[in-house]
C-alpha cells in the first residue's frame, strides 16, 4: 500500500467537495453520483487496507506529505500515520459514509440545495479522514475543526426551518468550549515536550510510565493535560456537561444525523482518547473522571430517551448514551472494547437513523404518537430497523450484544475505583437501552396506524438508493460482532479487533498491568453474559407490554405511578433549562461584569494606547507637510544620527 | 589570460543574466512596436510585455535554483538561492501589474508604450539590483532602478499629483544616491580598493587586519542611509506617503513591492558580507537597530489617522520594512544565523509582495473613486463583494492572522528576533502589530459596516485579466501559507 | 590617516580654487568704485528700456535638444576612448579585438534603436 493511495482516501471526498461546490450548479444529480463514486473509491482503498491489517502482513507506516514550517523551535510536518487503529477507523468511516452518500441520493432528491449538501458531505468526510489519519495533533486538530465546521453547516442546512440555524449555532458554541480544552492540552504538551507528533508523545509517555520526563505517572501535569484533552472530547462526543447540543443537532437532514451525529464525528472523542491511550493511562485521576462522566452520561441520556416523542430525539439521546458506554470502556482502561463499540455502534446507529429517515421521507411525520403500523407499507425499512434495534438492545449474538458485553465485563473486572457502582449503572442503562429502542420500533412500525388519513395514503417503501444501504448496514449490525468474539470462549477464540489493536494499545496495557488488578474468572464472565442477555430480553418485553399490549392506558398508568421519574425523563433532567437559567444567565452576569471591566479598564488602556498612537500619528502627519525640502532635511537629520551613532559607539 | 576561459566566462555570464536580457529585449520590442505599429494596435502592448515576462520566468526557472552562488561578469552580479527567489517574485509582480494595468490606464493620458517598456526596465533593474555583488554594479543598478521610477511615477503628465510624486521621489532619491556613493567610497577606501563583495569579505577577515574598521563602519552606515530611501526605512521614508498617494497606482504597487524585494536582496548580500566583522557589533549595529525600531513605530503609528488608503499603505509598507529588517539586524552580530535569515527574508518578501499587490490590485480596480479617501469605500461589501473580500483578505494578512502568508511570515521574522536574543525587537514588533490592527481593520469595517454615501454608485466592472490576477493573488495568500515548500522548497 | 596622503595635492587645489574665487570677489568689491543708481540697477537689454519680466518661458524643445545632445555627447566620449584602446598595442589575448568590436556593436545597436525611437516620436522635429 503506497502513500499515494493513502492520500487518495481523503483526497477523493475533497474532490467531491470541490466538484459539487464549484460546478454543482451545472451538474445537478450527476454531481451527487460523482460524490458517491468518490466515496466508493475511498472505501475501495480502505477495505483491502483493513484486510491486510487484519490478516496479512502489515507494518504501520507514515506518509509524510510536506514540511509545513520549520523555524528553529517550530517544526511541523504534515503527514499521515497508518497503523492498525487507523485501518479500523478508515474501514468503518468510509463504508458508512459511502452508504449514507448513496442513501442521500434518494433522500435529498429534488432538494433545492442538493449539490450544496453533497459538497458539505464531501468536505466533512475529508476532514474526518484527516482527523483519523493525522500523525500529529495539529493535523488531527485541523480535521477536528473541519468536522465541527461541517457539522455546523449541515445542522443549519434547512436555513428557513425554525430552530435549525440556532441549533447549528448551539453546536458550534458548545464545541468551542471543548476545542478550547483541546488547544490548551495541545499547547501544554508542546511546551513540555517540544513536539506534537503523536508517536513521539506516546514515546515520551512510555518514558513517563517509568517515571522519566515531564509525563511522570500520576503527576499533576499529565493529569491536567489529559483532563484538558478530555474536555475537548466531551464537546465533540457529547458527554456531560457538553452533551446538550447533540439532540438539537437533529434539526439537520437525517442522513447528516446518521453520518455525523451518530456514526463518525461524535466518535472522534473516543478515537482521540484511544489514540492517546498511552498518555491517558498515566493519569489515574483522569481515568476515574472519564469513567464517572461516561457512566453518568450513559445513564442520564438513556433515561431521557425513554420518554421522548420525536423518533430522532430518541435516537439522539440513545447516541449520547452509547457514547457514554464507549468512554466508560476507555475510563476503565478497556480501550479496545471502547473502539470496538464505536465500530459496531456505527453500523446499527447509522441503520437506525437511516431507517428513521426513510420513515420521515415516507410518512412526513417523526412524532411517535402519530406513527405506528408502518410495517405493512415499508417492510424493508421495518425489518432493518428491527434488526438494528435488536442489535443496540443487546439481544444475544448480535453485534451490539458482543461489544456491549465486552464493555460490561471490562467494567466489572477492571478493579478500577468504584467499578461495582459503574457496573450497576451500566447494567441499568443497558436495560433502558433495550426499552427505549424497542419502544421506538413498536410505536413506529407495529400496532395501529396513527397517521392522518392522507399521510397514510402516501406512505410507501423508499427507493432502492435508500433501502440498499439499510440492508447492508443491518447486515453489519448482525455480523460485525464476529470480528471480536468474547475472550471467555477459551484461549483459541478469535479476538480479531483486540489482536489487531494490540500494538497500538501496548503502551497503555503495560501501564495498566503495572498498576491495576484485573479479574479473571471465565465462569463469572459467562454468568454475566447470560445476565445481560436476560436483561435485553426483559427490556424488549417491557417495551412490548407498555407500547403494544397495554397501549395507551398502561403507559399512562405507569407515567402516573412514577410521576417524578417520568417528569425527570420527559423534561430531560431540566438540563437545558439549567443551562439557560444559570449558565447562560451566569454568563450574562459575567458578561455584564466583563463589559464593565472592558469599558473602564481595558478600554481605558486601549484608549490610552490608541490616544497615544493617534497623538503620535498626528505628530507624524504634522511633519509630513508636503514640502520636498523638509523631507530632505529630515533625511539628512536621520543620516546624521546614523553617522553620530557610529562615531559614538566607536 | 587564457582566451578559452575568458570567452567561456563571458558566455556563462550572459547565460546567468539571460532573464534580464530577455526583459531588456522585450522592453525594446515594446518601444519599437509602440512607434512602428498603427495606433489601433496598442492593445497588443500588454500582451507583448506579458509574453516577455513569461519568457524571462521560463528562462529563469529553466536554470533552476542554484545550489551554490554563481557569479557573472567577473563577480559583478551573483545568482544564488535568494536572488533566484527574489527574481521569481519580481517577475510574478511584473506579470500581475501588466495584467491589471490596461483597465487602469483606460481613459488616462499615459503614453502606453513608454509605460510598459519602463515597467519592464524597472523589473530588470530590480533583478539587477538584487543580484549586485560588487559595489559599482550596486550603485549603477540602484540608480537604474531609481531613474525608471522617476519617470514612471510622473508618467501621468497631466496629473499634478503624479508629477509631484515623480519630482519628490527624484529629489530624495538623488540625495540618497549621494549617501550611497559616499558609503561605497568609504568601504572601498577602508578595504584598500576592493569592490567585489567576495574580495571585501576576504579582506575583512584577513588575519593581517589591514582594513580600517572605523572607516568601514562609517561606510556601512552610509550604505544603510542610502538603502533606507529605497526600502522606505524611517527616517528616510518621508517621501513615501506623498509619492504613494500621488503616483499611478500600479507603479506605486511596483514601488512598494518589487523595489523592496530588490533592496532587501541587495542589502542582505551586503550584510552577509560584513556579518561577524569585528567592527560591526557596536556602531553599525546600533544604527541598524535604531532604524528598525523607528520604522516599526513610525510606520504603524503614522498609519493610524491616515484618511487615504494608498497613504495608509505607504505607512504600512514602512512598518513592514521595519519587520523585514529584523533578520538583518540579528545576523550582523550572529553570522551563524545567516541561513535562517535568508529563509525568513525570502519568505517574507513573497508574503509581503502578495498581500500588498492584492491590496493595490483592488485599489486599481476601484479607480478612480477607490484612490480617494477611505470613506469612499463605505458599503463596498455589498457594492463590489469580490473586491471587498479581496481587500479584507489583504488587510487580514497584513495584520498577520492565520492561516495567511502574513502570519507565517511574521512568525519567521519575530522567531528570528527571539532566536537571536533580541527580545525587544520582537516585543516592539508585536506591539506595533497590535497597533496595526486598528487601521487595517478600519478599512474592513468601512467596507462592511459603514453605509455608503448618498448616490454612491456601483463601481465599474472588473476586466477579465484583472479578476484573474486579483483572484490568483488572493488564492496565493492561502496557498503559500499552507504549502510554503512550493516557494522555497 | 596616512592613506589620505595622496589626496593632499587635490585638497590643495580645491582650497586654492575656492580661495581664488572668494578673494577676487571680495577684492573687487573692496577696491572698485561703488556708486549705484536707478538706471545702473536696470537689467541690460541692448540699450533698450526693459518692458517685461526678465525670466521668460523658453520652448520645451530646447530642453529636449539639450538632453539629446548630452546623451550622444557622452556616448561619443565612450566610443572615442574605446577607439583609442582598440588600436593600442598589446591586446590582452588573441581575438580580443573581435570581442571588443562585438561589444561595441551591441552598444551601437541599442543607440541606433534609441535614435530611431526619438525620430519616430518626433523629438527631432522643431515645429
Amino acid at each position: 500500500m503506497n502513500g499515494f493511495l493513502i492520500v487518495l482516501i481523503p483526497a477523493l471526498p475533497l474532490a467531491a467537495f470541490l466538484i459539487n461546490g464549484l460546478f454543482g450548479r451545472w451538474l445537478g444529480r450527476l454531481g451527487g453520483w460523482i460524490a458517491v463514486a468518490c466515496m466508493g473509491g475511498s472505501a475501495a482503498i480502505s477495505i483491502p487496507l483493513f484486510i491486510r491489517a487484519m490478516w496479512g502482513g502489515f507494518t504501520p507506516f507514515n506518509v509524510t506529505l510536506w514540511r509545513w514550517m520549520s523555524n528553529g523551535a517550530i517544526d511541523i510536518t504534515i503527514g499521515f500515520r497508518v497503523d492498525q487503529l487507523t485501518c479500523l477507523m478508515l474501514l468503518y468511516v468510509t463504508c458508512v459514509s459511502f452508504m449514507v452518500f448513496l442513501y442521500s441520493m434518494g433522500y435529498m432528491a429534488g432538494d433545492p440545495g442538493f449539490n450544496r449538501f453533497f459538497s458539505f458531505l464531501g468536505l466533512f468526510d475529508f476532514s474526518m479522514l484527516v482527523l483519523v489519519l493525522g500523525d500529529s495533533l495539529p493535523v488531527v486538530f485541523i480535521g477536528w475543526e473541519g468536522v465541527g465546521l461541517c457539522s455546523y453547516l449541515l445542522i443549519g442546512y434547512y436555513m428557513d426551518l425554525p430552530g435549525a440555524p440556532d441549533a447549528g449555532k448551539k453546536a458550534f458554541i458548545v464545541n468551542r468550549i471543548g476545542d478550547f480544552g483541546f488547544l490548551v492540552g495541545m499547547m501544554m504538551l508542546f511546551a513540555a515536550l517540544g513536539t506534537l507528533d503523536i508517536q513521539k508523545i506516546i514515546l515520551a509517555a512510555e518514558q513517563g510510565a517509568a517515571g522519566v520526563g515531564p509525563l511522570a505517572y500520576g503527576g499533576a501535569f499529565v493529569t491536567v493535560v489529559t483532563l484538558a484533552l478530555f474536555l475537548g472530547c466531551t464537546g465533540k462526543s457529547a458527554q456531560i456537561p457538553l452533551f446538550t447540543w447533540l439532540p438539537d443537532a437533529m434539526a439537520g437532514p437525517t442522513p447528516v444525523s446518521a453520518l455525523i451525529h451518530a456514526a463518525t464525528m461524535v466518535t472522534a472523542g473516543v478515537y482521540l482518547v484511544v489514540r492517546m491511550s498511552g498518555l491517558f493511562v498515566l493519569a489515574p485521576a483522569t481515568m476515574t473522571v472519564i469513567a464517572g462522566v461516561a457512566a453518568a452520561t450513559a445513564f442520564v441520556a438513556g433515561s431521557i430517551a425513554l420518554t421522548q416523542q420525536d423518533i430522532k430525539k430518541v435516537l439522539a439521546y440513545s447516541t449520547v448514551s452509547q457514547l457514554g458506554f464507549m468512554f466508560l470502556a476507555c475510563g476503565v482502561g478497556a480501550f479496545g472494547a471502547g473502539i470496538f463499540h464505536v465500530f459496531t455502534h456505527s453500523f446499527f446507529k447509522a441503520c437506525l437513523f437511516l431507517g428513521a429517515g426513510s420513515v420521515i421521507h415516507a410518512a412526513h411525520a417523526q412524532d411517535l404518537d402519530h406513527l405506528g403500523g408502518l410495517r405493512k407499507y415499508m417492510p424493508v425499512t421495518a425489518w432493518t430497523f428491527c434488526i438494528a434495534c435488536a442489535s443496540i438492545a443487546g439481544l444475544p449474538l448480535l453485534a451490539g450484544f458482543v461489544s456491549k458485553d465486552e464493555i460490561l465485563w471490562s467494567v466489572f473486572a477492571s478493579g478500577a475505583p468504584g467499578s461495582m457502582l459503574l457496573w450497576i449503572i451500566a447494567v441499568i442503562t443497558a436495560l433502558m437501552t433495550a426499552v427505549y429502542s424497542f419502544r421506538a420500533y413498536f410505536m413506529t412500525f407495529e400496532g395501529t396506524g396513527r397517521l392522518s388519513h392522507d399521510k397514510q395514503h402516501h406512505a410507501h417503501e423508499s427507493p432502492w438508493t435508500m433501502t440498499v444501504p439499510l440492508v447492508l448496514l443491518a447486515f453489519g449490525a448482525i455480523v460485525a460482532g464476529a470480528l471480536n468474539l468474547p475472550g471467555v470462549f477459551g484461549e483459541g477464540t478469535w479476538r480479531g479487533v483486540n489482536n489487531l489493536l494490540e500494538p497500538v494499545l501496548e503502551p497503555a496495557r503495560k501501564v495498566a498491568e503495572a498498576h491495576a488488578h484485573e479479574m479473571h474468572s471465565p465462569s463469572l464472565e459467562l454468568a454475566l453474559m447470560a445476565l445481560s442477555g436476560v436483561i435485553a430480553i426483559a427490556g424488549v418485553a417491557l417495551a412490548y407490554r407498555y407500547t403494544l399490549a397495554k397501549w395507551p392506558e398502561g403507559a399512562r398508568r405507569l407515567a402516573k405511578r412514577f410521576r417524578l421519574l417520568y417528569k425527570i425523563s420527559l423534561y430531560r433532567w431540566w438540563w437545558d433549562d439549567f443551562y439557560m437559567k444559570y449558565v447562560a444567565g451566569g454568563t450574562w452576569g459575567l458578561a455584564k461584569l466583563a463589559t464593565w471591566f472592558d469599558r473602564w479598564v481595558i478600554d481605558g488602556i486601549m484608549h490610552g494606547i490608541a490616544g497615544a498612537a493617534s497623538l503620535g500619528s498626528r505628530f507624524i502627519r504634522a511633519l509630513q507637510n508636503g514640502q520636498a525640502q523638509a523631507y530632505v532635511l529630515i533625511f539628512l537629520l536621520g543620516a546624521n544620527i546614523v553617522i553620530g551613532l557610529i562615531i559614538w559607539f566607536k | 589570460m587564457d582566451p578559452k576561459l575568458f570567452y567561456a566566462q563571458v558566455v556563462q555570464s550572459l547565460l546567468l543574466t539571460s532573464p534580464l536580457l530577455v526583459l531588456l529585449g522585450a522592453a525594446i520590442i515594446v518601444l519599437a512596436a509602440d512607434v512602428l505599429m498603427p495606433r489601433g494596435w496598442r492593445g497588443a502592448l500588454p500582451w507583448i510585455s506579458g509574453l516577455g515576462v513569461a519568457a524571462a520566468l521560463f528562462v529563469l526557472n529553466g536554470m533552476g535554483m542554484p545550489a551554490a552562488p554563481q557569479h557573472a561578469f567577473s563577480g559583478a552580479l551573483v545568482l544564488d538561492r535568494l536572488t533566484f527567489l527574489a527574481d521569481n517574485v519580481i517577475l510574478g509582480m511584473a506579470l500581475y501589474l501588466i495584467a491589471i494595468s490596461p483597465r487602469w490606464l483606460r481613459g488616462r493620458l499615459v503614453p502606453h508604450g513608454e509605460y510598459y517598456a519602463l515597467l519592464l526596465f524597472a523589473a530588470m533593474a530590480m533583478m539587477a539590483l538584487g543580484r549586485s555583488s560588487e559595489l559599482l554594479a550596486l550603485f549603477l543598478n540602484f540608480e537604474l532602478l531609481s531613474i525608471t521610477f522617476y519617470v514612471l511615477l510622473g508618467i501621468e503628465k497631466r496629473n499634478a499629483r503624479s508629477t509631484e510624486a515623480g519630482f519628490k521621489y527624484f529629489i530624495v532619491g538623488s540625495t540618497a544616491a549621494a549617501f550611497l556613493l559616499m558609503g561605497i567610497v568609504f568601504v572601498y577606501g577602508a578595504t584598500h580598493g576592493q569592490t567585489r563583495y567576495e574580495a571585501i569579505l576576504k579582506a575583512l577577515f584577513d588575519a593581517k587586519g589591514a582594513v580600517q574598521p572605523d572607516m568601514f563602519a562609517l561606510g556601512m552606515g552610509l550604505l544603510i542611509v542610502g538603502f533606507g530611501f529605497k526600502i522606505t526605512l524611517a527616517p528616510f521614508h518621508m517621501y513615501a506617503p506623498d509619492v504613494y498617494e500621488g503616483g499611478p497606482t500600479p507603479v506605486v504597487a511596483a514601488l512598494a513591492t518589487g523595489t523592496k524585494v530588490a533592496g532587501f536582496t541587495a542589502l542582505y548580500h551586503l550584510v552577509a558580507m560584513a556579518a561577524g566583522f569585528k567592527a560591526i557589533p557596536a556602531g553599525v549595529w546600533a544604527a541598524f537597530y535604531a532604524v528598525v525600531m523607528t520604522s516599526m513605530i513610525v510606520g504603524n503609528v503614522g498609519a493610524v489617522v491616515q484618511p487615504n488608503v494608498k497613504r495608509l499603505l505607504a505607512y504600512s509598507s514602512i512598518a513592514h520594512s521595519g519587520y523585514m529588517m529584523i533578520p538583518l539586524v540579528v545576523v550582523l552580530a550572529k553570522p551563524g544565523l545567516l541561513g535562517a535569515a535568508e529563509d525568513a527574508i525570502a519568505y517574507y518578501m513573497l508574503a509581503y509582495t502578495l498581500m500588498t499587490l492584492l491590496a493595490f490590485g483592488v485599489i486599481s480596480a476601484l479607480a478612480p473613486e477607490g484612490e480617494g479617501p477611505i470613506a469612499s469605500w463605505a458599503g463596498l461589501g455589498r457594492r463590489a463583494p469580490l473586491r471587498a473580500a479581496c481587500m479584507a483578505l489583504a488587510m487580514i494578512s497584513l495584520i498577520g492572522i492565520p492561516p495567511t502568508v502574513g502570519f507565517f511570515g511574521k512568525l519567521y521574522l519575530f522567531g528570528m528576533a527571539i532566536e537571536g536574543g533580541h527580545i525587544w525587537l520582537a516585543v516592539v514588533g508585536i506591539l506595533a502589530s497590535v497597533v496595526s490592527v486598528t487601521y487595517y481593520l478600519r478599512v474592513v469595517i468601512t467596507m462592511y459596516m459603514a453605509e455608503p454615501a448618498e448616490g454612491a454608485e456601483k463601481p465599474g466592472v472588473m476586466g477579465d485579466a484583472q479578476i484573474l490576477a486579483v483572484g490568483l493573488a488572493a488564492a496565493c495568500v492561502f496557498v503559500f501559507a499552507i504549502f510554503p515548500w512550493l516557494y522555497h522548497g | 590617516m596616512e592613506y589620505l596622503h595622496p589626496y593632499i595635492p587635490i585638497l590643495m587645489i580645491v582650497v586654492l580654487a575656492a580661495a581664488f574665487a572668494v578673494v577676487t570677489i571680495i577684492a573687487s568689491a573692496l577696491i572698485g568704485p561703488h556708486r549705484p543708481g536707478r538706471v545702473k540697477a536696470l537689467p541690460y537689454e541692448s540699450g533698450m528700456v526693459p518692458f517685461h519680466e526678465a525670466n521668460i518661458r523658453l520652448p520645451i524643445k530646447f530642453y529636449v535638444v539639450a538632453l539629446l545632445f548630452l546623451l550622444f555627447d557622452v556616448e561619443t566620449v565612450l566610443i572615442l576612448t574605446w577607439a583609442i584602446a582598440f588600436r593600442a598595442p598589446g591586446a590582452p589575448m588573441p581575438g580580443f579585438q573581435g570581442y571588443a568590436f562585438l561589444v561595441m556593436l551591441f552598444f551601437m545597436i541599442i543607440l541606433v534603436i534609441g535614435l530611431l525611437y526619438e525620430w519616430r516620436k518626433g523629438a527631432l522635429k522643431w515645429t
